[in-house]
């Protein structure tokens, strides 16, 4: 079993990562929803900037993007580097990279919206915004919260790359852990503490799923009338 | 209609908000960052005491105004690693304590990273020196400027109790078919290649507590290590032993592994002042009683002691 010390530095660990998800999925969001919207505007410039974005952010690997950002970029601007720096880099390149998979959800879900229903909302003569507003997002909010909730799982669990580049994560703390194995007068087998970061890991992604089912419930059961 | 360019403008003034947020977010890590790089040191140096210094005290204070120094370890024991307190210590750690502490610097600030990550993250100035025992080779010394070494190690194999296939050095790897773990880029999977081991019998992992688990569990009979490295892996583990340390012979050359601190090419004055007090205390002998605790012999010490980097660039 794990002391309390060893448990306290997990626990230490898991809420780096909590922050590190946190940041990093209102970056991406606020990503996903510019360039997933931008996506399907009708002037092709920005169409074409969504498109560079997307390809960019989905096929950098998530790691690239974070040495990058971590090694390459205080050098390229001539700063310096330290662990707020790191903390930062790390939390913009997760962003970065969920945020290329968010804009296909968001604009895959938009388009999932019947075309009927924009043509409603012209017949009413609604203002663009409204039409987005109060008919389109929220049908298409209802398409894409399944597979966002699966893209905000997939980032929690990619927060783990941080520890590589010197962030004292969940992760980072396992491996700490199994580094002191040699120093102390009873070894804590490896199996142990990595099972207890899956324990951890295991319970943040239960949250995250609880929470995009309760999304799903309350947006369907608000905006989808049909539903009752 | 008429209105839709609205919605589009407002689209691209909440981009430029967030590009504008982002800079911003840039710009001030700048800010913060530039107190110790820059400053010139004109004013007040007399904070540190009794030591009785010879000038560089001063010089090192004026680098480092507020008296931390970050530095970058690897988690190896027992060449640099957290301990249970979560504080840096190992040879090298404690080292560049007692040595910075003698130049004024009380604060040591230590950030853990993959070995391979070292060199980066100094490079990006994440810290201000890699104190991690590591050695000094001339692809190293092209990125980074070393300080003279401080400890030579030999290497060491763990094996089971009794040592059954009777692994003395690389060489005994010829006559058997036991198998070898090695971490994957260090010096040792380079020994073991060239001294002629079969592929099928090198097996190569990640980090040092992956090669106790494949010891305990099996998996291979024996991994290769610096001395110290193993007799701290061994020391707490039922079963196992720590072969005696040897020096590696490849084309009839003997492979001397020493460790140094490196620093950042652009920070040679800091390199400079470190490195004369610790030829001081090598002079002084007053580095092995600090990393003698971490399993570093008075041979490892003294096998460093007048060598230098060029000794080992060549």
């Amino acid at each position: 079993m794990l002391s309390g010390r060893q448990f306290g530095a997990l626990l230490e660990g898991a809420w780096i990562t909590v922050q590190i998800f946190v940041f990093a999925a209102v970056l991406g969001t606020i990503l996903a929803l510019i360039f997933g919207i931008m996506g399907l505007s009708e002037k092709r410039l920005l169409r074409a900037i969504s498109r560079v974005y997307v390809e960019v952010a989905r096929g950098a690997s998530a790691i690239v993007l974070l040495f990058y950002a971590a090694f390459a970029i205080p050098i390229i601007l001539g700063v310096r580097s330290g662990n707020t720096f790191v903390f930062v880099a790390g939390i913009i390149a997760l962003g970065i990279n969920m945020g290329g998979y968010g804009a296909e959800v968001v604009r895959t879900g938009i388009q999932s919206v019947p075309r009927g229903q924009t043509e409603a909302t012209i017949a009413l003569n609604l203002r663009v915004r409204d039409r987005l507003r109060h008919v389109i997002l929220p049908q298409a909010f209802v398409v894409m919260i399944p597979p966002y909730g699966n893209l905000s799982i997939e980032v929690l669990k990619g927060t783990a790359l941080v520890s590589l580049v010197g962030i004292s994560d969940l992760t980072s703390e396992a491996q700490n852990l199994r580094v002191q194995q040699a120093i102390q007068d009873n070894r804590t087998p490896s199996l142990v503490i990595f099972g207890t970061a899956l324990v951890i890991y295991f319970i943040f992604s239960q949250v995250l799923a609880l929470f995009f089912r309760w999304l799903e419930k309350r947006i369907g059961g608000k905006w989808y009338g049909a539903r009752g | 209609m008429e209105r839709r360019p609205i919605y589009m403008v407002r689209l691209i003034a909440f981009l430029a908000v967030l590009s504008l947020v982002v800079a911003a977010c840039g710009g001030g890590e700048e800010g913060e960052g530039t107190s110790v790089a820059d400053d010139t040191g004109s004013g007040d140096t007399t904070e540190s005491g009794d030591t009785g210094g010879d000038g560089a005290e001063g010089e090192l204070t004026a680098l480092f105004p507020d008296g931390t120094v970050r530095i970058g370890i690897a988690n190896e024991v027992p060449y640099g690693y957290e301990g249970e307190d979560g504080e840096a210590t190992g040879e090298a750690p404690e080292l560049a304590r007692a040595i910075l502490g003698e130049l004024g610097i009380d604060n040591i600030e230590a950030t853990v990273v993959e070995f391979g990550s070292l060199i980066p993250g100094l490079l990006a100035d994440q810290y201000d020196m890699i104190a991690a025992g590591m050695f000094i080779n001339p692809e190293r010394a092209e990125q980074v400027v070393f300080s003279d070494p401080d400890y030579c190690a030999d290497t060491s194999f763990a094996v089971v109790e009794g040592n059954p296939h009777g692994l003395e050095t690389f060489e005994s790897f010829l006559e058997n078919d036991a198998i070898l773990g090695v971490l994957g880029g260090a010096v040792e999977e380079t020994y073991a290649i060239e001294t002629g081991i079969a592929d099928g019998q090198i097996s190569r992992f990640g980090d040092t507590p992956s090669l106790v688990d494949a010891l305990t569990a099996g998996r291979i009979d024996a991994f290769a290590l610096t001395g110290p490295t193993v007799q701290a892996q061994v020391s707490n583990l039922d079963g196992f032993e720590a072969t005696e340390g040897f020096i590696p012979v490849i084309d009839g050359e003997e492979q001397l592994g020493c460790g140094a601190f490196a620093f950042h090419p652009d920070n040679q004055e800091f390199r400079d002042i470190f490195n004369a007090k610790l030829k001081e205390f090598q002079q002084d002998d007053k580095v092995l009683p600090i990393i003698e605790e971490f399993g570093f012999s008075e041979a490892a010490v003294n096998a460093a002691k007048d060598l230098t980097v060029e000794d080992l660039v060549g």
